[in-house]
């Protein structure tokens, strides 16, 4: 058994190490991913699906049309189990993720991330959010559990040969 | 004995034959963390740690970075797994001569 931040790794697979109030926390940040998915106008949508081809608005469209299907399904599968690995009853133990679950939560906790950088107007050219604002913690510490998980499986996958050791 | 210009033909010829590279160009952001960006890239392409750190740090740095060479079928694949994994990807005719590229 090892822990990684908010995140352990035994023979039961990844589980989410979270205060009571985190979970309430992120089970309803992953509900609110799922409604900003199903919304095809969420300006969002233009973080995750950003041009293929920067000079060619045209092929850029139909690259997008080909691909954000399966890209938004994919999403929001994760945001869903991301959902199902924290019950709503905190009496229920945080359901332990296996190696593609934590990977598909890794994800999931990254488009969160991208969801309150538009909320935040984090960009390139603004990359610090506002440190007062209550959302900025949030993003910080969605950031914390990503970089977690991402230790994790790197751990993980080292451990398995699936990656070769650094 | 070729004569000079079937000479500087022959001498182009084998870059003219390979198929065009593409390439995958992943962009600076502000929001993935850079110990996600190395994974994804030891995950997705297959790259050494170090190979995954150097490529990340190429992106950190510079703005952007080159991550993979292909064709363009496989360079748009690329592109599309890459931003299911939330990162700014772009795809691009390949310059001849540049280096700095193959995962």
């Amino acid at each position: 058994m090892s822990d990684f931040g908010a995140v352990r790794l035994d023979e039961h697979g990844f589980s989410l190490l979270l205060e009571e109030h985190e979970r309430v926390i992120l089970g309803d940040l992953a509900a609110q991913l799922i409604q900003v998915l199903e919304d095809p106008e969420d300006p969002v949508a233009e973080r995750l699906y950003p041009d293929a081809y920067p000079d060619d608005a045209e092929a850029s469209a139909e690259f997008r049309r080909l691909t954000r299907g399966d890209l938004d399904d994919a999403r929001i599968a994760g945001a869903t189990l991301l959902l199902e690995t924290i019950p709503e009853d905190q009496d229920a133990p945080i359901l332990p993720l296996d190696r593609a679950g934590a990977e598909r939560v890794m994800r999931s906790l990254g488009d969160l991330r991208h969801v309150l950088a538009e909320r935040l107007g984090i960009s390139v050219a603004s990359p610090e959010g506002d440190p007062n604002d209550q959302f900025t913690m949030l993003y910080d510490w969605l950031g914390y559990l990503q970089e977690s998980l991402v230790l994790a499986l790197v751990s993980g996958d080292e451990e398995s040969g699936r990656l070769a050791r650094a | 004995m070729v004569s000079t210009g079937t000479q500087q033909l022959l001498d182009r010829a084998p870059a003219a034959l390979a198929e065009t590279p593409w390439e995958v160009v992943v962009w600076d952001d502000p929001v993935n963390l850079m110990s996600y960006v190395s994974f994804v890239f030891r995950s997705h392409f297959g790259m050494s740690a170090e190979r995954a750190e150097e490529r990340m740090l190429a992106v950190h740095n510079d703005g952007s970075a080159v991550v993979a060479q292909a064709g363009r079928e496989a360079a748009e694949m690329h592109v599309q797994a890459l931003h299911g994994y939330g990162l700014w990807a772009t795809v691009r005719a390949g310059n001849a001569g540049d280096s700095g590229a193959g995962a």
